[in-house]
């Protein structure tokens, strides 16, 4: 996702400026003339000079597209492995609570493996054998409490 | 000499020596795979140093990152991908010695050359490091500010070919340091009435999110190309002496050029290699052999890249101004460490730095054994399919991002900076000034506030002294020189 020059600058310029506005909306401290929002609101400040800068730059680069999409975005089988990526990610973080560590990674490694074309024994022994190493590794080496989930009473 | 025999028993701890072995034998693998990267490894292997002490946990980081860059010569060789950037410069030179049926003359050179490099920059280390910080013990709080500065500004235009790109990166790392309860006041800003958010941006999820997510992309949106054929090879050692004979003058001045470009801030190792190689082709008798499997370049650039890495530590250390990105974040693996680099860590903790001396030694004499194993077995790390690298990388991730507060919050925040790492990469935006910006921005906004309130809100108070007025100088200096520059370069542009 690329923008030309001209785009991120303004961009640079909207979030620099919400950056400042938010900053100088912050409390200030009896007796102390700097507060909070002093050093936040000279960044949101500096970032839209950048801003600025990068259009003017923008303004001599010509025939750059507004937004450049790239190639996976297109292709079937690409755009579903970044989807896969995202969406473990996400949804570790969102159940992992309450499903725990060990299902939810088994299926993370399998999915990753399946749509990258290992074939699925070979990736059903990787993915249990795998999420058995991390295991071992962090909840018995390093002492990281993982989520139990539904294994609750069993690991 | 206290400090130095307690830093060698710190060091050659059963533990300690285990972690070192570990680390090296994961750096040989990850620099071995291409894709996998030197920094990718130090951002993935920092939620473990979280449960070590400091001396094991920058040991395994020193370990790691050496055998890295130079385990990312062995695929360039082999099969011309380089497994780090680091090795992208010779790529071609040691894969057409491949090609001539000499590969273990590419492999034994870049090995002993790496070696060399790793060792010669680490005395440059030594002598370098404690002297310049004798000079800086009288650093307060201005000076500190001033540093911090520099450090940030170096990293932003120094790090990519646009400035301006390279701003933005710290603004964004200095915006994210913001989040959080502020230190000097106690006022929460910017948390969005998160509770989570309230502690800040942690940095390991940061960390991985920015260097690692980016990468797994990559990795997952490229199809595997049909594996090239990886001809039978003997041992790295055959011929090995005679050709770092032959070219010592090129190693010794691969050596110097990488310890002086690893040193400079914002530069690291793949600059080094690019600079050395092209120095030794400028200085070369026979130039036109250069590109044809001629060893010249190789051992040049082959030393320089391993040197630079231990260079980058002198700034680091010294001033607390990473001289790479590994270094920006050993800065911060410090800082979790409660270890704030800079001269007083020389006073303070002196057998920290002799034990990051050490290591440093252990690992590039470990290299030879263990380069040699690697490249033993190299052919069949090669044959690991993408898939089931991606697949470990990406549990890697998750669960190192969950580790440090076991907070499933962490995770989503390794998410979001990841997409804001890529979204930056795409726009060609480098990632690691926004990391310095995250570990450095809490430092620099404290001694920036804190120098203008001894002065009553003067800003000249920030110049009052006068070593800080110097560095205030050199700040300005590399302000202008580089508005100057990118000015001079448009103007070459529109003629």
């Amino acid at each position: 996702m690329r923008l030309n020059d001209s785009a991120l600058g303004v961009l640079t310029i909207g979030l620099g400026g919400l950056l400042a506005a938010a900053s100088l909306r912050l409390p200030g401290v009896p007796g102390q003339e700097l507060g909070a929002g002093f050093f936040p609101a000279l960044l949101g400040l500096a970032a839209m000079l950048t801003g600025v800068l990068l259009v003017l730059a923008g303004i001599r680069q010509s025939g750059e597209p507004l937004l450049r999409l790239p190639d996976w975005v297109r292709g079937g089988w690409a755009r579903t492995n970044v989807l896969v990526l995202v969406l473990a990610i996400a949804l570790f973080a969102a159940f992992a609570e309450r499903v725990g560590f060990i299902p939810f990674a088994i299926a993370i490694m399998l999915a990753v493996q399946l749509r990258m074309g290992i074939a699925p024994l070979r990736a059903g022994l990787i993915a249990v054998l795998g999420t058995i190493g991390f295991h071992l590794l962090f909840n018995e080496v390093l002492r990281v409490p993982l989520p139990a989930g539904v294994l609750e009473g069993w690991v | 000499m206290d400090a130095l025999l307690a830093a060698f028993g710190h060091v050659f701890e059963v533990h300690t020596l285990f972690v070192i072995l570990l680390a090296s034998g994961l750096g040989m693998v990850m620099g071995a795979i291409p894709g996998l990267t030197a920094v990718m490894g130090t951002a993935l292997l920092v939620p473990f140093t979280f449960f070590m002490d400091p001396v094991p946990a920058i040991a395994s980081i020193v370990a790691l990152t050496a055998m890295a860059i130079f385990a990312g010569d062995i695929p360039a060789a082999l099969v011309r991908i380089p497994g780090t950037p680091a090795s992208a410069a010779y790529a071609d030179e040691a894969y057409k010695l491949t090609q001539q049926g000499q590969p273990w003359r590419g492999l034994g050179m870049c090995m002993g050359a790496s070696a060399i490099g790793g060792i010669f920059g680490t005395i440059v280390l030594i002598f370098a490091a404690p002297a310049l910080a004798r000079f800086a013990t009288s650093f307060s709080s201005p000076e500190y500010f001033w540093l911090g500065i520099m450090g940030l500004t170096c990293a932003a235009f120094l790090s990519s070919g646009s400035p301006l790109r390279g701003m933005l990166a710290l603004l964004v790392g200095l915006f994210l340091s913001c989040v959080g309860i502020d230190i000097a006041t106690g006022i929460t800003r910017f948390a969005f009435g998160s509770t989570e958010l309230m502690g800040g941006v942690d940095f390991v999820p940061a960390l991985v999110g920015f260097f690692a997510i980016p990468e797994l992309i990559r990795l997952v949106t490229v199809r595997e190309t049909k594996k090239a054929t990886i001809p039978p090879y003997g041992s790295p050692f055959r011929d090995l002496l005679r050709d770092l004979w032959q070219w010592r003058v090129q190693v010794l001045r691969g050596n110097i050029v990488g310890t002086l470009i690893g040193a400079l801030p914002g530069a690291g190792a793949d600059i080094a290699a690019w600079i050395s190689y092209a120095v030794s082709r400028k200085f070369s008798r026979t130039p036109e052999k250069f590109g044809t499997g001629h060893i010249e370049g190789l051992a040049e650039a082959g030393a320089s890249n391993n040197s630079a890495l231990a260079g980058a530590w002198v700034p680091t250390i010294v001033f607390g101004i990473p001289g790479d990105s590994i270094t920006a974040i050993v800065i911060g693996v410090l800082i979790l460490k409660g270890m704030e680099p800079g001269p007083a860590i020389f006073v303070k903790s002196p057998d920290l730095i002799y034990a990051i001396f050490i290591v440093f030694i252990l690992a590039n004499i470990l290299m030879v054994p263990l380069g040699w194993a690697v490249i033993r077995v190299a052919r069949y790390i090669l044959a690991v399919p993408r898939g089931v690298i991606s697949a470990f990388i990406l549990v890697a991730c998750i669960i190192g991002s969950y580790a440090i507060n076991n907070s499933l919050f962490d995770v989503g925040m390794m998410l979001a900076m990841g997409a804001l790492g890529w979204f930056m990469e795409e726009n060609e935006i480098p990632v690691a000034p926004a990391i310095l910006g995250l570990v450095l921005g809490k430092m620099v906004e404290f001694n920036f506030i804190q120098t203008l309130m001894k002065g009553q809100g003067d800003p000249l108070t920030l110049i009052s002294r006068p070593i800080a007025a110097v560095l205030a100088l050199a700040v300005a200096m590399i302000w202008a020189w580089t508005a100057w520059s990118a000015w001079g370069r448009r103007r070459a542009h529109a003629a």
